[in-house]
């Protein structure tokens, strides 16, 4: 703008150009839309939390945590996984654009409630139910076309609440047209954070905030055959130290670190956490992009463990290079 | 059964897709119950359903574990392995029973053994309700290709002469499968604005009158304007529209019940309507032509209780005449509609004969052919899934 244009004085004595006044006004704009989600992420929050409270004891307590433990680490591994993926292209790939704050705040939102359909009628699979607990809490967004996409994002979190459509997997999905490419990308996303909370943590606690060592002996001493079945899910979980999804040498990697304890007298059950875990990635857009690290104190020990229970995962990690790591 | 045989790095592979249905579930437990006995403690039994994973040390254990775990359709798959010697998955998402091991011999035992427990065992009927709608989705998204197009089976060529049926996939809770291949046939009408047989084929009535319906059932009427131009400068004097001798009656009535469901007013429907009747009354185009177009009729509330009376008169004296192996799956589900349409109760032995029949007339892809033991079609699919539908199966 040249110098005859307006302008817009804030202070007097200071002329502010009309192109800084437009900047300024986006970045408020942009703030107040932030703060706004920022207080109803809040809201669905409290509301989850709240939900949960009430009804968590409807949860079986032999299942590892399914309660707010896991729905904290649920969203952390959203911002992670988001980020991640906008750096690896995926993003560009799927949308067309990078990651945006209305996707951030829908991967929130449905984060904190994917799991909520958990504590309700069982004889429906629970990411419909969620989803269905999204579709009634109307005051917890913006829109009727937001909330109607964080209910969508609770029902493709998981395989089986995709069953309906004819297939779990969101690339044919999207492929054939059932869903758009952002919410291909999104429920990627919410899949992937949501399966990569496969680690020890999940077993710190049951849905019920009981301390994970007392199930497991719980479990141990019962007399009956059906309370035992629970304990290799259990042990799976305990033998893997952590589980995350980062960029390496500009390659999309899968790291699992593993508990060397475990690995011994619980190989297979941590083998089948394994399958289970990337049979869930594989349905995913992020299939065969990634390559996986194991990772261990000891390397050889790791070796070791590949070598015996591999077989138990190999249908999931067809085509998929992996790597051993100290 | 039929499976193939691979060796990849020293492990040899036996994969049959599609060859696994959640009705197999008891000849499953079989097959794992003859691999413990032969195996003993060393088989681990692992199952997931709804995302939760249990290990039961029995294979009669398997069933109460997924119901306490999920519920069947939400199992994944049941693995069952002895490490470093084999790993059978049965796989329940894609429907596909994997045996992977190291030696040859053994594979062939599993395949042989496998197929026995297929052919004595028996099928999990009290899963029909789970197994139906959510197979039968297996089988419909197969048949949707990328552009969005439904053909007749996964990988075959679009049909629209007997598509009428798409509209209602709606009451399955489907759809996403009409609205997708509504969005298809918006863009690809002939000139004249009527549909062919086949995309590209010269405008008929029935495929006309089909797409009408998908359109107008996926919320697109305007799209359907052109088309419903079709059907009404096409109309013959009589209020018919000229198709071969076989399926006069059926086009009549699907076409008079497009216009109907696209807001043609009900006068200037009546010849149609009329001759439909008329021709019912007088003579048939067979069970299940005469079954469709009365469900047309019903639909457009038309009262048609003296021509089920008249129909009644027509139907073979027992329902076993008609299904030995080699019936019409098509004729057999006609048929028992038009019984339910005379109040037959579904307890009622031909019903109950009928429901045997189509179960076992039904592919492992999770769709039924025509005849039984042919490839799955989308029509016969459709048409038995409504059935299923209609004695609450799907609830």
């Amino acid at each position: 703008m040249g110098g005859g244009g307006p302008t817009i004085s804030r202070r007097p004595g200071k002329v502010v150009p009309p192109r800084e006044v437009s900047r300024r006004i986006s970045e408020m704009t942009r703030e107040m839309i932030r703060e706004k989600r920022a207080i109803r992420i809040d809201k669905i929050r409290r509301e989850g939390e709240r939900y949960m409270e009430e009804v968590k004891n409807k949860i079986d307590p032999f299942l590892n945590d399914h309660g707010p433990g896991h729905v904290e680490r649920v969203v952390q591994n959203v911002n992670n996984v988001t980020s991640v993926l906008d750096e690896a292209t995926f993003s560009e790939k799927e949308m067309g654009r990078k990651v945006n704050e209305e996707d951030k705040f829908l991967l929130e939102a449905a984060g904190r409630l994917h799991d909520i359909g958990r504590a309700m009628d069982t004889a429906k699979q629970h990411g419909l139910l969620s989803a269905d607990f999204v579709r009634e809490h109307k005051e917890l967004f913006d829109s009727e076309e937001q909330q109607e996409h964080a209910a969508k994002l609770c029902e493709l979190h998981n395989e089986a609440g995709t069953r309906e459509y004819g297939t779990d997997n969101l690339v044919e999905l999207s492929r054939k047209g059932i869903i758009d490419k952002e919410t291909a990308f999104r429920a990627s996303v919410l899949r992937v954070a949501d399966a990569l909370d496969v680690g020890e943590k999940r077993v710190k606690t049951n849905s019920q905030g009981r301390p994970g060592e007392e199930v497991i002996d719980e479990l141990r001493q019962s007399s009956g055959d059906e309370a035992k079945q629970y304990l290799p899910h259990w042990y799976g979980h305990k033998g893997i130290k952590d589980c995350g999804l980062r960029m390496t040498n500009g390659k999309l990697t899968m790291k699992i670190s593993l508990n060397t304890q475990f690995t011994e007298e619980h190989g297979s059950d941590i083998a089948f956490r394994i399958k289970d875990f990337l049979r869930d990635v594989n349905s995913t857009i992020v299939r065969g992009s990634y390559e996986i690290s194991f990772a261990n104190e000891d390397k050889s020990r790791i070796r070791e463990w590949y070598k015996d229970y591999n077989e138990i995962f190999s249908d999931e990690t067809e085509g998929v290079k992996a790597h051993f790591v100290e | 059964m039929s499976g193939g045989t691979t060796k990849e790095s020293a492990v040899w592979e036996y994969r049959s897709q599609y060859s696994l249905s959640l009705l197999d579930i008891d000849r499953l437990i079989d097959f794992v119950r003859k691999i413990v006995e032969s195996w003993g403690e060393k088989v681990r039994i692992h199952l997931r359903a709804e995302e939760q994973s249990v290990q039961v040390p029995k294979a009669q254990m398997i069933r109460p574990a997924i119901e306490r775990t999920g519920s069947f359709g939400s199992l994944s798959y049941i693995a069952v392995s002895v490490l470093h010697s084999f790993l059978i998955t049965a796989d329940f998402r894609v429907g596909e029973l994997r045996v992977a091991c190291k030696n040859e011999k053994l594979l062939h035992e599993f395949g042989n053994k496998w197929e026995e427990c297929f052919k004595t065992g028996s099928i999990a009927k009290d899963l029909l309700s789970i197994a139906v709608p959510l197979e039968g989705s297996r089988f419909l998204f197969a048949c949707l290709a990328e552009n969005g197009s439904l053909n007749e089976s996964p990988g075959g060529k679009t049909r629209l002469d007997n598509v009428f049926l798409v509209p209602c996939l709606k009451e399955l809770g489907m759809t996403h499968i009409s609205t997708r291949f509504a969005d298809f046939l918006k863009g690809i009408p002939n000139p004249d604005g009527g549909w062919g047989p086949s995309p590209g084929m010269s405008s008929r009535a029935l495929s006309t009158a089909s797409v009408v319906l998908i359109l107008v059932g996926s919320g697109q009427k305007e799209q359907a304007k052109r088309a419903v131009d079709f059907l009404l400068s096409n109309r013959l004097p009589d209020g018919s529209w000229a198709s071969d001798a076989n399926s006069q009656i059926l086009t009549t009535a699907i076409s008079a019940l497009a216009l109907c469901q696209y807001g043609v007013k009900d006068d200037i429907l009546r010849s149609s309507v009329l001759f439909a009747k008329n021709q019912l009354r007088q003579r048939s185009e067979g069970i299940e032509n005469d079954s469709l177009a009365l469900g047309a009729l019903r639909i457009m509330k038309i009262d048609i209780q003296d021509l089920i009376t008249q129909i009644r008169n027509r139907l073979p004296e027992s329902i076993e005449a008609i299904t030995d192996t080699d019936s019409k799956i098509t004729a057999v589900v006609s048929l028992v509609n038009l019984l339910l349409d005379m109040g037959v109760k579904t307890s009622d032995l031909r019903i109950q004969h009928a429901i045997d029949f189509l179960i076992n007339s039904r592919n492992s892809d999770g769709g039924w052919p025509v005849k039984r033991s042919n490839q799955s079609l989308l029509y016969p699919t459709i048409l038995a899934m409504l059935f299923f539908n209609r004695l609450g199966y799907f609830r």
